[in-house]
């Protein structure tokens, strides 16, 4: 085939373009993850979020996450980038344990609110740098506040049925070893 | 620290080792370097692949956000350009991946949507003959498409092609080939109307 003109042709229609300057944002705050698609993904968005929103019977998250994935390194990662506090979340969490994301508590010491759902409950897991205020549980109930390599720990759940459920995000195989304040 | 980015990013060849170091123990300004210096090819792979700005920004954002989540893993043995290459071809694989789920009939009517979604001062902007071009390479299957893409986009080699997708430069070769018949089929009438493209 007489292709001459045809390399010259793409080399020059598919040239490498520059990055929107919102991209830097939207890393940043994966909570606009989605572009703003009139119409269809709006419909599909509402659709979605009624769903959800039954299906939960209301009990949904009071607080916007900054970042929505499942994924424990991505999470790991994003807290880690954001706040510099590390997280231990198991790589594999139990199968009652669903990740939902997490967000940065703003103020002078850095915490993170981890959300999920244990056993089909809402539940949090709140870190922050030891030397900081001691995390506020967002649900009343709540697992002893404890402390771990120079972070602290705070675990709520919204269903004491949940709470145990929720040790599971970190701990698969049921057992840990933290120091109870 | 806008500054210090213009600087690093001229050098970064010789420092990538340390930058990418940095960004593994969880550095943010190492992750805003070599967010920098990758950005364009990341959403250029992105763009000329999907053919779209709005999913070329979703491509190009959970690629940024994977990498994030997988540099720990990062162990040097191939090149970091490679890798990132990788992760970006696996994003665009699997947002198709994605998208396929929808009845053909939902994906075209999305399609509609993103299209006309495009501001009237972007179609001016675009030239008739880049669209057309752009078009005809989203038609093409997903294999040829994202080798395509890495060879007039990122214009690597068919060996590094090879590399970051895992298969043979035969393959690559053999694919090329075959995006080449159907590429010049389909724009030849651009070479008529163009005087052989070279405009």
């Amino acid at each position: 085939m007489d292709s001459h003109w045809l390399e010259p042709a793409l080399e020059r229609d598919l040239a490498r373009v520059s990055a929107p300057a919102e991209l830097w944002d939207r890393v940043q705050l994966p909570r606009q993850r989605k572009s703003k698609r009139p119409a269809m993904r709006l419909m599909w968005a509402m659709a979605a979020a009624g769903l959800v929103l039954a299906v939960l019977g209301l009990r949904g998250s009071r607080t916007s996450l900054e970042l929505r994935s499942t994924s424990p390194a991505e999470i790991e990662a994003w807290v880690k980038v954001n706040s510099g506090l590390d997280l231990a979340i198991a790589a594999q969490p139990a199968a009652s344990v669903q990740l939902l994301g997490a967000h940065i508590i703003p103020g002078a010491n850095p915490a993170v609110e981890v959300s999920y759902r244990a056993a089909g409950y809402d539940a949090r897991l709140v870190v922050s740098k030891d030397s900081g205020v001691p995390a506020r549980a967002v649900h009343a109930i709540t697992h002893p506040e404890w402390l771990m390599k120079g972070q602290r720990y705070q675990l709520s759940c919204a269903d004491p049925a949940g709470l145990q459920a929720a040790c599971l995000l970190c701990h698969p195989g049921g057992g840990h070893d933290v120091t109870l304040n | 620290m806008d500054q210090r980015l213009s600087v690093v990013n001229m050098v970064l060849d010789a420092h990538d080792r340390e930058v990418i170091e940095a960004c593994q123990r969880g550095d943010a300004d190492a992750f805003r370097l070599l967010f920098e210096t990758y950005k364009d090819r990341v959403y250029s792979i992105a763009l000329r692949y999907s053919g779209n700005q709005a999913t070329a920004m979703d491509i190009a954002q959970e690629t940024f956000l994977k990498l994030l989540s997988r540099i720990a893993d990062f162990r040097g043995e191939a090149s970091f350009d490679s890798w990132l290459y990788r992760l970006v071809v696996n994003c665009c694989l699997d947002h198709q991946r994605r998208r396929r789920r929808l009845t053909p009939f939902l994906d075209g009517l999305l399609d509609a949507v993103c299209t006309s979604a495009e501001s009237a001062l972007h179609k001016l902007m675009r030239s008739e003959r880049d669209q057309q071009v752009q078009e005809v390479v989203k038609k093409l299957p997903a294999e040829q498409r994202i080798v395509v893409v890495l060879r007039y986009t990122e214009g690597l080699s068919y060996d590094e092609i090879a590399e970051v997708l895992g298969c043979s430069p035969g393959t690559v070769a053999s694919r090329l080939n075959r995006a080449h018949k159907v590429l010049g089929r389909r724009l030849s009438h651009l070479r008529e109307v163009c005087g052989g493209f070279h405009g």
